[in-house]
């Protein structure tokens, strides 16, 4: 090993660090040069002076203040754990339960608003233009449309069935009334069977819908049912009956309104002990056929083919309207219209 | 892995909420992080606060010691960064230029050349009148923090070249090459100021 490596090296010699085979030959070399023997000696007194330097001892308090602070970090752990944990459990409870409540009421208010401008826009574009009477005659490719639609309908009701007429109301009461055959007859068509009764709860000056269950009837018999029953509703609103059975069909109230259950859920009739109504869900309705009409020969043949016939009867601004549909459980459409005019129920224009 | 002084021991108990164990830690090791500290730091109240904070953080972050190492090396090398910190800190504050030797220079013949600055030596010239105690102090606190670290850590303390490896996070290498180099300034610093070894 050369000077310069030898002094690199005494360093480690002195920790006893270095290898028995290096120390050897370091040993070798100090003893054959007395510069490097010096440069170890000096070093060697150099390391005794340094370790010779005395130690500084630790203020009494120093344990007591290292602890209080130590303690002091723990207390500081303690509460933010109860404050991560604890206290936000309540108020994430009661957050919760705020925001839940907002959004619940938003949902409603929501809902109501929509319903409200979609009832006032599409109610206001019917009767001020008369458009579901003003195509009284279904051209023949507007059947099959609507026969594709009913098709198309019946594979995919609740998406298909838009939000129509939003009345506020509607109450639908079944009723049973036997088969009747197929009946034709001119424009003033009846609306109802002999059998058919209505409840009718309407809220003043608001909208409501009353459906009741009518069975095809000839198309004359109809007319006059109609007509006699527009002015029965009117007089008797509050009446409501309802058959236990349905005779035509053989169905029972519960099959029958389990069949338009999709479109209508049922509740009890306002004052009526008796029988039931069924609400109209406007989520769930069909479109209305607009250019539907009971004079063509296709309605119809809806009409006296439908079994489960409702009508519907609406008070919108105090004016009172009805409407017939069809509806089975797995669609439910507009057969045609009628409104009240000088006293009597006509087809409306 | 913390030696068998129940360091390891005591490290657990304090794991598990005993901070009677920790104040056993603590009377065990404060004297000798205050030593690091103070000849680090060259200031006793600045030490003691770098102690204390020492064993603070040490308390904290208990979890993150793997017990790889002994805990009193581990608690050296915290000790060691926050009074290295504590000094940045009084330098910036007091606007002082450290108290240190210019960088020594080896020469081909592995001599080493240093010159004091001007501005030191009346500071040699005081040393001169002090005790060979005091003036070994003051050629070790005459160093460069990063050699006057080693030193204390290894002359002071008797940490092996593997543990200063560790704390400083160095090779061992480093360790004794630096070692090496404080030793000869303080070597030549002394032999200054006292005359003759």
């Amino acid at each position: 090993m050369e000077h310069n490596e030898i002094r690199h090296r005494l360093s480690e010699y002195i920790d006893g660090s270095a290898t028995a085979e290096e120390k050897k030959e370091m040993e070798a070399h100090l003893r054959m040069c007395s510069a490097c023997n010096d440069a170890f000696s000096e070093l060697q007194k150099t390391i005794e002076h340094i370790k010779t330097v005395e130690e500084v001892e630790t203020p009494a308090w120093m344990t007591q203040k290292i602890m209080a602070k130590v303690r002091s970090e723990e207390t500081k752990k303690k509460s933010m754990f109860q404050k991560r944990f604890f206290p936000p459990l309540m108020k994430i409870s009661i957050q919760t339960v705020a925001v839940l409540f907002v959004a619940v009421c938003a949902f409603y208010v929501y809902r109501n608003i929509e319903h409200s401008s979609r009832t006032g826009e599409m109610l206001a574009n019917r009767f001020s233009t008369g458009q579901h009477d003003a195509s009284p005659e279904l051209s023949p490719s507007d059947r099959a449309q609507d026969g594709l639609h009913e098709k198309e309908s019946s594979s995919l009701p609740s998406q298909q069935i838009p939000q129509i007429p939003a009345f506020k109301s509607l109450d639908m009461k079944p009723e049973y009334a036997a088969p009747s055959p197929p009946v034709h007859g001119n424009e003033e068509t009846a609306l109802a069977s002999d059998k058919t009764k209505r409840a009718k709860q309407a809220t003043p000056g608001g909208e409501s819908i009353l459906m009741e269950k009518i069975a095809p009837a000839p198309r004359a018999e109809v007319r006059q049912h109609s007509l006699a029953l527009a002015e029965k509703t009117k007089a008797s609103a509050k009446e409501t009956t309802s058959s236990s059975s349905s005779a035509g069909s053989g169905e029972t109230e519960a099959e029958l309104i389990k069949k338009v259950g999709d479109y209508f859920s049922i509740h009890d009739l306002p004052r009526n002990g008796n029988g039931k109504a069924v609400k109209y869900d406007v989520s769930k309705f069909q479109a209305f056929p607009e250019n539907a009409s009971w004079l063509d020969a296709g309605m119809q043949k809806k009409m006296t083919s439908c079994k489960n016939t409702y009508l519907v009867d609406v008070l919108i601004s105090q004016t009172q309207q009805k409407y017939v549909y069809c509806a089975d459980n797995v669609s439910i459409e507009l057969l045609f219209k009628v409104a009240q005019k000088n006293g009597r129920w006509i087809k409306a224009e | 892995m913390s030696g068998p002084d129940g360091d390891a021991a005591l490290v657990s108990s304090v794991r598990q909420g005993d901070l009677n164990a920790f104040e056993t830690l603590v009377n065990r090791h404060q004297k000798r992080m205050l030593n690091i500290a103070y000849r680090l730091t060259n200031d006793y109240e600045e030490a003691c606060e770098a102690v204390q904070d020492a064993f603070l953080s040490a308390y904290k972050n208990l979890d993150s010691f793997r017990g790889e190492s002994k805990f009193t090396t581990w608690l050296t090398a915290i000790t060691v960064n926050l009074s290295k910190n504590r000094l940045k800190q009084m330098r910036s504050r007091h606007g002082l230029e450290a108290f240190s030797l210019d960088e020594p220079v080896l020469t081909d013949e592995g001599q080493m050349i240093f010159e004091l600055p001007s501005k030191e030596q009346s500071a040699v010239n005081m040393l001169e009148q002090q005790e060979v105690q005091q003036k070994v102090q003051s050629c070790v606190k005459a160093l460069a923090d990063d050699f006057r670290e080693i030193l204390v850590l290894r002359d002071l303390q008797d940490f092996s070249y593997n543990e200063i490896g560790s704390m400083m996070k160095m090779p061992e290498g480093t360790v004794k090459s630096r070692l090496f180099r404080a030793r000869e300034m303080v070597k030549d610093c002394l032999k200054r100021v006292m005359g003759e070894l």
